[in-house]
């Protein structure tokens, strides 16, 4: 019966559109496992994992953002700023409600970019771009252009602690993921990242998903922030300059398509582990730091480069040659 | 004056009314004070040509637009209906030509998008599952609910559409040309299924081109015409060629099948093969015009997009005027002297913002080079020509195509091709969309553009049409030709008959 | 025949808008720095805004191109910083200003060649490659140069981004033929309207008959020949190009362009636009600085002004839907 084995078919797709980031990940694990002794070290593992999770995270509430057929640029203004803003509660306040005042932060911006994305109708590209700009803008009028320090309070280091990243990123990922697989709010971001206009014309809410969508992100990317600033306990204006596109470039090489409609969070926090791998890989070998924005930019292209050209192979010399057979 | 035909059904009360409804757009009246109504159980089709207001009416219906002034009424209460969402709640659903679903998405959701049955904070997704295969086996669609929409055919998609409206349990069900993408048999299926509905109580307005489908089905016929109501009757003692006097103003009956006297060989093809489709062999003369027909997936299109170069196709010979061609590109196809006007103008056909002399030399500009330039005056010259010889109606031809109607932006590609100086012309659906006016204004431009000498060949899926243009014809049905009618022996019936052989 | 006697819309005023609206607010900006700003109509003061506006506005003459045919060019800033670089190390080892230009360009047209060849021929999406081409030339920058600067002032060289002819800088007469050449292309020649045709719709544009591949590949080629100009004068300028030269460049660049008039998604544009644009954004900086404004409140500033003028656009369209009337 055709409709088991399409079922199969199907399942098994999918299965390798998620996953199949994970194979390079083994691949590439493997041969910097041979190719040095102090890649498959504990110390080092929790490393690359961990610098894998700084930018999972803001990475993740990006796909949300790239599923539901949108780009937020900004998100890398937006850690600063939570960065900063953390930093200055915690003094009077404690950590608690310094991380909680930095990831409310995160989100308001984020609404505000809905906001102008779905009422005001300015492409979510130029948008953030406004916003990038604006958040860059106000942190450095707030920090006076100088570094926020936190001296003594290192219970802000937990952010940042050990494998503190790693689980933080896990627990997004899987909430995440969970929403997008089974709640009304998950499949909606979904149904308007596949058509808007038909969401819509169906009585979604396109703009209320809209700002949902972009305050989640925010917060993501205030997380970041806010580990990144915990390293050093230092925030300032220049901070996670870059990220937004880092964030892009995991989600890609991840497997979400740029188009919309889809979301694969595993495949997000795969994109990231196997640039992260890739990276320290070159550390442990001794190649210099410049090569890493060569990496990141090789892998990109490679990792789309692979399966776009797979599918025009597919149909430009397989699929005619089974048809010519079957005559 | 108008008649409503209310006299035959004075007892029951209409479900929806449309009452003295006008919407204007930037100062142009789109519908202007229509009255109608329909009640439960009838299937009320509304008909009349591209511009007439019916995709205003039914926008407004649906919540898509707001009227100008007027209201739409349910069960007697005046009803204001701001969003989609709202007309739901009232009740209305809306299947519009444009396909509203998410193709990423499943069946099942696709169906109850936005109703989404819950556990909690998370999707019941057996309760989906369950409600979806109900709903899909009334209509007979035997697919698995969980398969993302864009896995379905364009049947099978329209079907997932009513299906959605179904499952609102709604009162009334507005239906946008229906089977416009259907083949016969599942325009038929779908035709059955709208009186079942109908048989159930439900209140259907069937807009549609079709108007032997519009009688077999309607209940009621209403007619608009520049936006107002010509009349409204019942469907006892209506015929076709009442609705489009009605519709057009005026009457029309095609003639039969032309009597054309061929020319030297312009187009000599041999065992063409493309996709599925295999074995069509054909000569077309100058002065000509050849049509290759068929019912809906019949092939046809393949072949010509194929001889265009938009298809890879196999072929034991292609011959334009005794040369051998090879064409892996339109570019080469331009060169090699065909011509095309494609079947879906919007998109493929125009570029909506350029000008309208762009959109004409858009194909031959290696021509109108002066050194590295482009000389702007033959570009307006010719495109000037154009729009007198084709009788293109606009401001002039700096306007944009994107403001042109269906016809003239018909004719804009009509124009394109023929600037090519092709010494084929193929011509895909050319009045596909475009109103009765319109539609023989293209008819006697393309009698013109034969007698002259050109070498036509027609794909259309319109037996009218192909009546009223080609002297020859080749009958495909699934991907084989069944046969070649020519001068006499060119008819309806005939056509049918080849068109519906080996109908799986 | 008898339905639609109405021929068409005209959208003619909408048009006048988009081409000269921001021509209109710049005009407007500079009247009021001449009549509230002290400063502001100094001559120097003025050359200066003209000078600054040309690093940007040259490279966004190309972009301006790219994204009529709906394409985006990211790598814009890494190529810039690299065709730069390149341009001062080739102007301090011949001494040529001719050849530290042909350098630059050369790389431009490098990178837009392998832009294009990803996008044309393996079929990545264009946003995609050139994300990824931003990685990689940065990548590559960072390692031939080490992480240094290169530096060079020989008075031929420098005489590029730094001389005036009274008070028009020569960047600024260079950014004028520039625009002078790009408009020509785009409205006069095959490649113009075929860009603009693409932008429009792609498959249209296919049926009909124009070479999307070629016309795609060539406004890589030509974006980057504009950066390659705009890196030689802004090499110049600086006496020196290395690592993070202009950080956010590309940004800043499609900013203009989209600020300028032309639609994001493609099918319209306007050169004149953009040059409008690339004025506004210097003039503004410069109306902040005279006006002893914090250089951050400036990047408020400017992010405001890019987001607030294209509300306006969004804002206008959703009335209209609304009402149905204009």
């Amino acid at each position: 019966m055709t409709s088991v084995v399409d079922g199969v078919r199907r399942t098994a797709l999918a299965v390798w559109r998620t996953y199949r980031v994970g194979l390079f990940v083994v691949a590439v694990g493997l041969v910097l496992t041979l190719l040095t002794p102090r890649f498959l070290v504990e110390g080092n593992l929790v490393n690359v994992l961990t610098n894998a999770a700084v930018v999972a995270i803001v990475g993740l509430g990006m796909t949300l953002v790239i599923a539901s057929g949108n780009f937020d640029l900004s998100v890398g203004a937006i850690a600063a700023f939570a960065g900063a803003i953390s930093l200055s509660v915690v003094p009077t306040l404690g950590v608690g409600p310094g991380i909680a005042a930095g990831l409310i932060a995160g989100a308001v911006v984020g609404f505000v970019n809905g906001l102008i994305v779905a009422e005001l109708r300015v492409p979510a590209f130029i948008a953030t771009l406004g916003t990038l700009t604006i958040l860059r803008g106000l942190t450095l009028i707030y920090t006076g252009g100088r570094d926020i320090y936190l001296v003594g309070e290192t219970g802000y280091k937990i952010l940042s602690a050990g494998a503190m990243p790693v689980v933080l990123a896990v627990l997004v990922a899987a909430i995440l993921a969970q929403v997008v697989a089974r709640t009304r709010l998950g499949r909606h971001v979904l149904a308007v990242g596949s058509n808007q206009a038909a969401a819509t014309r169906a009585g979604v809410r396109s703009n209320r998903i809209l700002w949902v969508v972009f305050a989640i992100v925010g917060a993501t990317a205030a997380l970041t922030g806010m580990i990144i600033s915990a390293q050093v306990l230092t925030a300032n204006g220049r901070l996670a300059t870059g990220l937004e596109l880092s964030a892009i470039a995991v989600v890609v090489i991840g497997g979400t398509p740029l188009t919309g409609g889809r979301a694969t969070m595993i495949g997000t926090l795969l994109g990231a582990l196997l640039i992260s791998e890739i990276n320290n890989g070159l550390n442990l070998l001794n190649v210099p730091v410049f090569y890493q924005s060569l990496t990141t930019g090789v892998l990109l292209l490679a990792a789309v480069g692979v399966s776009t050209a797979g599918r025009q192979f597919m149909k430009r010399a397989i699929l005619p040659l089974i048809s010519r057979m079957s005559e | 004056m108008i008649e409503t035909g209310d006299d035959l059904e004075m007892t029951t009360p209409p479900l929806l009314e449309v009452a003295d409804l006008t919407r204007r757009f930037h100062g142009v009246v789109a519908v202007d004070h229509v009255d109608f109504d329909v009640r439960p159980g009838e299937i009320h089709a509304l008909v009349g040509e591209n511009g007439a207001g019916k995709s205003t009416v039914i926008n407004v219906i649906g919540g898509v637009l707001q009227p100008s002034s007027g209201s739409i009424r349910i069960d007697g209460q005046s009803r204001h209906l701001p969003t989609p969402a709202s007309a739901q709640d009232a009740g209305i659903s809306v299947i519009f030509q444009e396909f509203n679903l998410l193709p990423h998405l499943s069946v099942a959701e696709n169906i109850y998008i936005n109703r989404e049955p819950t556990r909690g904070p998370v999707i019941d997704w057996q309760a989906m599952q369950r409600g979806s295969m109900e709903v899909l086996q009334r209509l007979g669609l035997e697919v698995d609910p969980r398969i993302a929409v864009d896995q379905l055919s364009v049947a099978q998609q329209q079907l997932v559409e009513i299906a959605r409206a179904l499952s609102f349990k709604s009162r009334v069900i507005v239906m946008d040309e229906p089977t416009a993408s259907l083949s016969d048999r599942e325009a038929d299926r779908l035709l059955e299924i709208v009186r079942d509905l109908a048989a159930e109580g439900t209140a259907i307005i069937y807009v549609s081109h079709r108007l032997a489908e519009v009688l077999a089905i309607a209940d009621r016929v209403t007619v608009l015409r520049d936006g107002r109501r010509v009349f409204t009757r019942p469907r006892e003692g209506l015929d076709e060629s009442q609705l489009v006097a009605a519709m057009v103003g005026r009457e029309l009956v095609y003639t039969a099948s032309p009597q054309r006297v061929p020319g030297e060989l312009r187009l000599r093809v041999r065992d063409f093969a493309v996709d599925r489709v295999e074995g069509v062999s054909f000569d077309l003369h100058a002065g000509e015009v050849v049509g290759l027909a068929g019912l809906m997936g019949c092939g046809a299109t393949e072949v010509v997009e194929g001889l265009f170069g938009l298809r890879p196709f196999a072929a034991k010979e292609v011959t334009v005027v005794g040369q051998a061609i090879a064409i892996r590109g339109p570019g080469e196809a331009l060169r090699s002297g065909f011509g095309y006007v494609p079947d879906d103008r919007k998109r493929k056909g125009i570029v909506p913002d350029l000008p309208i002399k762009h959109n004409i030399s858009l194909g031959v500009l290696g021509r109108m080079r002066r050194l590295l330039f482009i000389d702007g005056r033959r570009d307006r010259s010719m495109a000037e020509g154009f729009k007198q010889r084709l009788n293109i109606r606009c401001h002039d031809i700096e306007q944009e195509v994107a403001g042109l109607s269906g016809g003239n932006q018909q004719k804009v590609v009509l124009a394109r091709a023929l600037a090519s100086e092709s010494r084929v012309l193929i011509l895909a659906e050319p009045t596909r969309g475009v109103d009765v006016g319109a539609k023989e204004e293209i008819y006697s431009l393309i009698d013109g553009l034969v007698a002259d000498g050109m070498a036509v060949l027609l794909q259309t899926s319109e037996l009218p049409e192909l009546i009223r243009l080609a002297n020859r014809c080749v009958v495909m049905a699934n991907g084989i030709p069944q046969g070649e009618l020519a001068g006499s022996e060119l008819t309806q019936e005939a056509v049918m008959t080849l068109a519906t052989r080996f109908d799986v | 025949m008898t339905t639609t006697v109405d021929p068409g819309t005209r959208l003619d005023r909408g048009r006048l808008w988009t081409r000269f609206g921001i021509v209109f607010v710049l005009a407007i900006l500079w009247v009021v720095g001449v009549a509230f700003v002290p400063n502001f109509a100094n001559p120097d003061n003025l050359t200066s805004i003209l000078r600054q506006s040309s690093f940007v506005g040259i490279s966004a003459i190309g972009m301006t191109m790219a994204i009529v045919a709906g394409l985006f060019d990211l790598s814009v800033g890494s190529t810039l910083a690299l065709a730069a670089w390149a341009s001062v190390l080739t102007a301090s080892a011949t001494g040529s200003p001719l050849a530290a230009l042909l350098a630059a360009v050369a790389i431009g047209m490098i990178v837009g060649s392998i832009n294009g060849f990803f996008v044309t021929v393996v079929r990545i999406p264009a946003f995609i490659t050139t994300l990824g081409m931003l990685f990689i030339v940065a990548g590559v920058m960072l390692i031939l140069t080490n992480g240094e600067a290169a530096r060079y002032n020989g008075p031929e060289f420098i005489w590029w981004g730094n001389a005036a002819f009274g008070f028009v800088p020569v960047p600024f007469a260079v950014f004028i033929v520039c625009a002078l050449v790009g408009s020509a292309v785009l409205r006069f020649t095959s490649l113009g309207r075929y860009l603009f045709a693409i932008g429009s719709n792609a498959p249209a544009a296919h049926v009909a008959g124009v070479p999307i591949n070629t016309a795609t590949f060539l406004v890589f080629v030509v974006v980057g020949i504009f950066v390659g100009i705009s890196a030689m004068l802004l090499g110049s300028r600086l006496y020196s190009a290395g690592p993070g030269l202009e950080a956010g460049f590309e940004l800043n660049v499609i900013a203009c362009v989209v600020l300028g008039g032309t639609r994001l998604s493609g099918g319209r544009g306007t050169i004149v636009g953009t040059v409008a644009a690339a004025i506004l954004f210097t003039t503004l900086g410069n109306l902040l600085n005279l006006l002893h404004t914090d250089p951050f409140v400036q990047r408020v500033a400017t992010g405001l002004v890019l987001v607030t003028a294209l509300s306006i656009e969004g804002v206008r369209q959703r009335l209209a839907e609304r009402t149905g009337s204009e």
